[in-house]
Formats: structure tokens, sequence, C-alpha cells
């Protein structure tokens, strides 16, 4: 089996439309994630993101256009083949039963246990693995139920890399993080980025996906507004003309090197 | 205690409710004699009524008790509620409509017996529901579903009561009688034939309880975690609606163990459907035994119905169990 090798996650001239919606929730994007790489995605509220997600991610068929992984269209992929290779983390989710974090996580090595489904000393391990990298070690036994949304989100998260995916995608993941967790989960699909696997991050902290992103990809009305590195997307007019708030746009520099950064005017 | 001590934990409940429930009626034969006559020897008198007509009746209830709350467990993860019951969708209503007809109308109408009319009538409500469900748009949706079953239910409660209004006294009171469930009437043949359709069903349900687990967490994560959600959610309502519709005809509609059982399990030990379910099976089949234990010795030579005694010692234990659990 390849799972080593990271390949493409490529979507091409996708059309989605939700039934009975009045408009195409996305027209016409092509954009890839690819391996060694944080794609950024950003947009305002309703401009597709999530519905691009979900389209690369599987989720939803596209209404024209197509998906490919590693050149193979995803609705030729089995669930279970793509399962190990691509994890998503959507955007929310329901836990209606009590269920301990552990286990939450242990989930994440379903396409990967064998026709009995017994968890292996590899799945334990790469579970306590995963835990520690979200710094959730302490909440292994813990309910999901009794989380602040900041430790679910890290939960679903640890899940995610559970996997042991060579392309995550993950939808609006620090939407209820404090300052440091935010930074810390950046750091995280930086690093895991580093280690080969094709990253792409639904936000809209922009100017963390300005520090982040390899690539970035604006959206605005399901349409690609930019896309390009950094500099090139993120400029005054793009990001004023998408949002429909005037703003400006600085460069600052971090210690880890210097990006474009968006301050409402 | 690990999951495997709390199984045989329940597993020796279940045989000691076994055990009190073969012991105790009309007439007092006592655990010695129990074990007499399961070996073959005692008194002659004891044996008849341990052996002929105790003992159908404790391995039906542990049989229907244990696929009951199995049934409302399944329901309650796929359609992610838990008031959700195993009667939810509607074929409880459709096996009452089968088995009053048969009742009232009698065989000049239907050349059934009361528990194939109700098993017809069960197999009809599912095969309703679900194609309602499916018309709805692609894939089975639990909120279609769950208002399917609600639709198809309502419809056959009225066509009950129409039947009723036609009904003298006599039939009237078996039919409402009938519809209260009771494990009365059963013979080794009907539990084990019952045994024998329940088992591939049960065992459907048990290889679902690891995709379960990750469904119970929301069908979209669920895909993405490599479970085929539809095919999963296609043959855990078919199996879960043919153990109610199995059980049903054989037993009637007896309430509340396929609602609450699954729900003190999970209370006491967690929503893990590998244990759950098994669980469940044991909790639940040690509950409805004694639940008619209860029903044919508090006014013997009278018999309570057994649904409603499931309900009146369910309701006050569960209480506690929910007062206790602090959620």
């Amino acid at each position: 089996m390849s799972d080593r090798r990271g390949v493409e996650l490529a979507g091409t001239d996708l059309v989605f439309r939700y039934p009975r919606a009045p408009r195409d929730a996305v027209r016409g994007v092509s954009e890839r994630v690819a391996p060694n790489s944080v794609l950024a995605v950003i947009g305002p509220n309703g401009s597709g993101k999530s519905t691009l997600a979900r389209l690369l991610a599987g989720g939803l068929v596209p209404s024209s256009g197509d998906v490919a992984y590693g050149g193979v269209p995803v609705s030729r992929w089995g669930r279970r083949e793509l399962a190990r290779r691509v994890a998503v983390v959507a955007q929310s989710e329901h836990v209606p039963f009590p269920l301990t974090v552990r286990s939450l996580v242990a989930m994440g090595r379903y396409p990967h246990l064998g026709p009995w489904r017994r968890e292996r000393a590899e799945d334990a391990a790469a579970v306590s693995a995963a835990l520690e990298r979200c710094g959730l070690e302490d909440f292994a036994g813990r309910t999901f139920q009794t989380l602040s949304g900041g430790e679910r989100q890290r939960a679903r998260l640890a899940r995610a890399l559970a996997q042991g995916p060579r392309t995550l995608i993950v939808d609006e993941p620090t939407a209820a993080l404090d300052m440091r967790y935010e930074m810390a989960i950046f750091r995280l699909l930086q690093e895991l980025a580093a280690d080969g696997v094709a990253v792409m991050v639904v936000t809209h902290n922009i100017n963390l996906a300005t520090r982040f992103g390899d690539r970035m990809l604006l959206l605005a009305d399901g349409a690609v507004a930019a896309q390009g590195p950094p500099d090139e997307v993120v400029t005054a007019r793009n990001i004023s003309g998408a949002y429909d708030w005037p703003v400006t746009v600085g460069r600052q520099v971090f210690p880890d090197g210097a990006a474009p950064q968006v301050l409402p005017g | 205690m690990g999951r495997v001590g709390i199984l045989a934990a329940l597993l020796v409940l279940a045989g000691g409710a076994a055990l009190v429930s073969l012991a105790v009626g009309a007439a007092d034969v006592g655990p010695p004699g129990v074990f007499a006559a399961l070996s073959g020897g005692g008194d002659e008198t004891q044996r008849a009524v341990v052996l002929g007509i105790r003992l159908p009746r404790v391995l039906l209830g542990l049989l229907a008790g244990g696929a009951l709350a199995v049934a409302g467990a399944v329901f309650q993860a796929m359609l992610r509620n838990p008031l959700a019951d195993p009667y939810v969708l509607g074929v409880s209503s459709g096996a009452a409509v089968g088995a009053v007809g048969v009742m009232l109308l009698g065989a000049a109408w239907f050349p059934l017996d009361v528990e194939a009319g109700a098993l017809a009538g069960a197999l009809l409500a599912m095969f309703l529901v679900l194609r309602v469900a499916l018309a709805g748009g692609p894939g089975l949706d639990a909120r279609t579903l769950l208002l399917a079953g609600v639709a198809v239910g309502a419809f056959f409660n009225a066509v009950i009561l129409l039947l009723l209004t036609t009904a003298d006294a006599e039939s009237f009171r078996s039919a409402v009688f009938w519809m209260m469930g009771s494990l009365a009437n059963a013979g080794l043949g009907d539990t084990g034939r019952l045994a024998l359709f329940l088992a591939p069903c049960l065992l459907v349900a048990g290889l679902l309880s690891q995709p379960l687990n990750l469904l119970a967490t929301g069908e979209e994560t669920a895909g993405y975690l490599g479970v085929p959600v539809e095919r999963v959610k296609q043959a855990g309502y078919v199996a879960a609606s043919l153990i109610v519709a199995l059980v049903v005809s054989v037993v009637g509609v007896i309430g509340f163990v396929g609602l609450i059982v699954p729900h003190a399990v999970r209370m006491l030990w967690g929503a893990d459907h590998r244990f759950l379910l098994p669980a469940c099976f044991l909790g639940g089949g040690a509950f409805l035994a004694l639940a008619d234990t209860v029903a044919r010795t508090v006014v013997a030579p009278a018999e309570l119905p057994t649904g409603v005694v499931t309900s009146l010692i369910g309701v006050p234990l569960f209480v506690v169990l929910l007062a206790r659990s602090g959620r």
C-alpha cells in the first residue's frame, strides 16, 4: 500500500447547488490540496468554504466538475480506503450519548481495523499519540459532553490525527478556541504539513491564514475571488471587495517569516 | 469491574431472575425443587409445573426482553434520539392491527392465527415506513423516517380503534389484553421458533455495533471515518424492525423495556455499543423475566398484563437512576 506517499487532492471546475436552493453554493472552483503544504481557505460567511471542503472530502457529490485523489476520481475510492488517507474535521457535530474522549479519538482507527474490529497495539499507540499531540492526555477518561468548546475541537482534531491521514481537511478548527490554543492548532497543522501531510484549513482568521498558509484561496459568493500565495491573495483590494468592508493591509515580520496582516477599517 | 466482569454479572442476574421466576408462583416450588425438576428428578407435579408451564414462559421473557432492549438501543443510536423506543417506527401498531383484525373479524376475513396476523401487520408497517422514508429523497433520513413511522403508526392506531368499535365485549377485552402484552400461552416451540428467527437479526445488530458508535456522532463524520453509512442504516433499521415484528407477534406490545433498559445501561456503563448491545440483551431479558414473575404472582391466581408491570416497576427504578446520575 502506498499510504506513506503523499498524493494530491484536486477539485476541477466544481459546481454545487443544495436541493431547492435558488443559486449555486459553489460556482466553478478549481483548487488542489498538495502534500507538504497548508492551503488556507478564507471568505465571508456563506461564501461556499464549507461546501467546498465537503466536496473535496467526498461528503457531497458535485453537480458538475470532478474531484480526484491521487489522480483517481474520489467516487471510485472505497469509503474505507479514502478514510485511511483523508481525515476530515467537520465544522460541528452533536454527540447525543455520553462518550469518553479516548473512545471518541479511537474512532479514528475505524478504517484501519480488521473484520473483527479489535483494537491492536498499534491502534492504541496511534490514539495515545494523537491525544498527546493535541494536549489531551489528562482528558482521555473525561466524557466528551463535559468538555469546553475548545477542548471538544481538540478532541475532534485528535480523532482525525488518529486516522493517520496523508490529507487533512479541517473546517474552522479554531472557532471556539482562545489565542493560545488557536496558535497551537495552526502550529500543529504547520508541523503536519512539514511531515508531508496535505492540509486544507477553512478559517475566519485571515491573519493566521496568511502566516501559516503556504497557499490561500479567497472565496466570494461561491466563486474564486483570488488564489495563490498569501501575498497575492491578501491585498486590500481583494479583501475589501470580498468582505464588502474597507480594510488596511500591512506587512508584519514574525520570527518565522513575514506575512500580510489585515486590519478592518 | 471490567466490561467482561459486568457482562458476567448481568448473565448471573439473568440466571437468577430465571431461577426466581421458575421457583415462585401459584405452586411454590422453591429453588431446590427447580434444580430437581431441571435435572429430571423431584416431584412429578412440580416437574410438570416447572418444565411444562414456567420454563417456556421464562425463556420467552428472557428472549423477548433482551431482543426488545437491543432493538431500542439500535433505534436510539440510528435516529440519534434518546426518546426512540422499539415501537417508534409503527411496527407495533401494524402488529396490533393484524392481531386485533384476526381476533375480531376471525378466520372468515383472515385465514391466519393471531400470531401470523400480527407478524403480517408488523411487516406491512415496516415496509410502508421504509418505503415512505425512501420516497422522500436519496438515502434514509432520520427525521423523515421518524415522521413516516409516527404517521403510519397513527393511521394503524386509528384502524385499531375503528375495529374495536365493532367488537363485542369479549373480543374487545381479549384485543385490549393482547395489546398490553403477555408472556402467557407460550409453548417451548414458540420460544424456540422465535429464537431461531431472532438469532440472525441480533447477529446483524451485533456486527453493526462499532459502525453504530460512529453513526451516533453524526452521519457526515461517520462517512469520513469510513463507515458505509447508507448500508449500515438500511441493515440496522431492517434488523431492528424485524426483531420488533417477531417479538411483538408472539408477546404483544410490551412497553418500556426497549426504551429504558438501553438508557439505564448507558447511564451506568457508557454508550459503547460493543458493550451496550450485549448488556442490553442480558439486562432486558432479566428485567422482563422478573416483571413477568411479578405479573403472574401478585394477584394469583389471576394475572396482570406484563406490559403494565414493566412500567409500574421500571418507572420508579428508572427515576431513581435518573436522579442519581445527575444529568
